[in-house]
């Protein structure tokens, strides 16, 4: 008996994609521009109200905002993996493509209870915005 | 029981006294490249104490001179080098008047005497073979809680925490008293985290030690360059002349931070790519993470089974603060897998690639959506519990006795660089981040593009690990690998060439 990959555990690398798909969904599926500070200190703010739901994410303060090495792995991660595309030549400019986004809603969405994942999408919008 | 008293007990129980030596004058040390220079009483009574000695067994890059054979440099000169760069970087702040706000003699006096003990302080919490212990550390609970809570690495956590203890805050009372100096250890405990009482007026203090452009990474990126052979162009000396202190306004307020002015941006930009070329260069080189892996299960095998290593005996990863590389390395257990496990490492008998796992050699044709997939599958690499997971089932879809000193699945994770998005750029009237001036998308996206992942194993599984690792990932994750996968691993060509086994050692090829 080989030992199982549990597939139903709540990654933070699947909390962030949900906030980037609603995010394209709220900029209408374009590219929008996108900016680690904001993201970082949209989180951390997040965390102060809902400390279970980011409770992965920990913050360094001494730099000029709040900084999480969680955080940059899981957009380094989704660069890799090429679940984020970023385009020449200023790259700040992010898309996710139609299949990603399906995939979201399938497979990672169905994890998280509902009032979570209208914390996800609140913060989403504000991240789009 | 707190983390601090288990450091506590660690320190009463292993130095019956921190002595403090009448060291009579200044000393004089030599160093390739670096040139001479010029210690203080004071420090070398801090430097010869064993805490600090033992830094001279520890290699800055592990194993990696089985890669870069002169890739020798240890901890210790590392630690002298930090407290050099950081001399060097308050002594320009200084001349180029950004240190006037220091109205008191003495108290930039005692600044700059705590910075430099700082930089020799800094490293004391690593273990043996520096970042591939910190691993283990960072699974011993109370030190991944307190290390996540403060931001640090562990290695920072645990000197901080070191520097609290009874005994290392007895030493430097009357490290104080004799010497006649008045530092304090608690400031050079929070410089090591990157901390301070008052952020308002000093964070400066504490970004020269643990910062977006300290002394440590100056001194590492330069050292690690020099001492493997990876040439990098640095342009150090011109980043110094460059460096100011200024009140900026961060999220959490106004702080006095340390600031590079507009004509160190360029030498800024070179430090900052220096630091990904040399990760991919050295630290994610395909052979430097192949012997990690063979430590790694080693490490993890000392602690579950409490081994005796030079008269001490290894019950928690927080032991590793008193062995070094060399007692790992000479370790003669009765255990005969270790002894052999030791042996093998020391005569670079090492893991080699089975399958590479990249986006690059994933079958795009058969694998519908496979980025999702394939970020599905390196999520795991955040947490060592899920990797170990995670190669636990590559072991048992193996059988035939394949255990975790057989075979390891490594995902890399990607270096850390916060740094390029801190607005510590003084341009025009304001400040803005490296991120903003050039753009640095660009080197995200080739990091992204140089990043591989692999099943390392040893001969005798080498075949078995790449079918086995390619029905994994297959079946749990939908990923389906195209040629290059197993071609990049170069398999069939070495595996025939190669007459060296670990028999050897008896290995049990």
């Amino acid at each position: 008996m080989v030992l199982a990959i549990d597939k139903t555990r709540i990654f933070p690398d699947d909390k962030i994609r949900i906030i980037l798909k609603y995010a394209f969904e709220e900029r209408k599926n374009t590219h929008f521009t996108f900016n680690d500070e904001k993201l970082h200190t949209i989180i951390y703010k997040a965390k102060q109200v809902h400390p279970e739901l980011f409770e992965e994410f920990n913050f360094r303060m001494n730099g000029t905002y709040p900084y999480s090495q969680l955080l940059e792995r899981i957009i380094h991660r989704a660069k890799i993996s090429r679940v984020i595309k970023t385009e020449n030549p200023d790259f700040s400019e992010i898309q996710i493509r139609e299949n990603s986004k399906n995939y979201v809603e399938q497979n990672l969405q169905p994890k998280i209870d509902s009032t979570d994942l209208s914390i996800l999408k609140d913060l989403g919008h504000q991240l789009s915005s | 029981m707190t983390l601090l008293d288990e450091v506590n007990t660690l320190v009463n129980k292993t130095y019956n006294s921190i002595a403090v030596p009448n060291i009579i004058e200044s000393k004089v040390v030599h160093f390739a490249k670096t040139g001479t220079h010029q210690f203080e009483n004071y420090e070398i009574a801090i430097i010869d104490t064993p805490i600090v000695q033992r830094l001279r067994y520890i290699s800055q890059l592990g194993l990696a001179y089985s890669v870069f054979p002169t890739a020798r440099h240890t901890r210790f000169e590392h630690s002298l080098g930090v407290s050099i760069m950081v001399d060097k970087m308050f002594k320009s702040l200084e001349e180029n008047h950004q240190l006037e706000h220091i109205r008191d003699r003495n108290i930039r006096k005692n600044n700059y005497i705590e910075l430099r003990i700082a930089g020799l302080l800094h490293d004391i919490g690593h273990g043996p073979f520096s970042h591939v212990s910190e691993i283990i550390m960072s699974e011993y609970e109370p030190i991944e809680k307190e290390a996540i809570k403060e931001g640090c690495k562990p290695h920072e956590l645990l000197a901080y925490k070191m520097l609290q203890t009874e005994k290392f805050q007895n030493f430097f009372a009357e490290l104080n008293k004799h010497y006649k100096i008045d530092i304090s250890p608690s400031n050079i405990a929070n410089y090591i985290i990157g901390k301070v009482d008052n952020p308002k007026d000093d964070q400066y203090l504490a970004d020269l030690i643990n910062g977006q452009c300290d002394a440590d990474k100056l001194d590492y990126i330069a050292r690690d360059s020099n001492f493997t052979g990876v040439k990098l162009a640095l342009g150090i000396d011109r980043l110094l002349l460059s460096l100011g202190v200024d009140k900026i306004s961060c999220f959490d307020g106004m702080k006095r931070k340390l600031i590079v002015n507009e004509k160190g941006l360029m030498p800024l930009e070179q430090i900052l790519i220096a630091k990904i070329m040399l990760n991919y260069s050295i630290y994610l080189h395909q052979k430097v993470r192949a012997i990690d892996y063979m430590i790694i299960p080693l490490l993890r095998k000392i602690v579950r089974e409490k081994k005796e290593i030079s008269g001490h005996t290894i019950k928690s990863p927080l032991d590793f603060l008193l062995i070094d590389d060399y007692d790992i390395l000479n370790f003669a257990s009765s255990d005969t897998e270790t002894s052999n496990l030791c042996k093998s490492i020391k005569m670079r008998k090492i893991f080699k690639r089975s399958l590479v796992i990249s986006p690059k050699t994933i079958d795009r044709k058969r694998t519908d959506n496979f980025q999702d997939l394939f970020l599905d599958l390196i999520k795991y690499s955040e947490k060592p519990q899920d990797m170990l997971n995670l190669n636990q089932n590559l072991i048992e879809r193996i059988g035939e006795n394949c255990t975790q000193f057989d075979v390891a699945i490594d995902l890399p994770k990607t270096p850390k660089l916060g740094e390029l998005d801190q607005k510590i750029i003084k341009l025009h009237d304001g400040f803005v981040a490296v991120s903003e001036d050039i753009k640095t998308g660009w080197l995200e996206s080739y990091l992204a593009n140089k990043w591989k992942g692999h099943i390392f194993s040893n001969e005798k599984y080498r075949q078995r690990a790449q079918d086995k690792g390619i029905e994994l990932f297959e079946e749990e994750f939908g990923l389906k690998f195209n040629e290059f996968a197993t071609k990049d691993a170069k398999i069939t060509f070495e595996y025939k060439k190669d007459s060296r086994d670990l028999s050897d050692f008896g290995i049990g090829l």
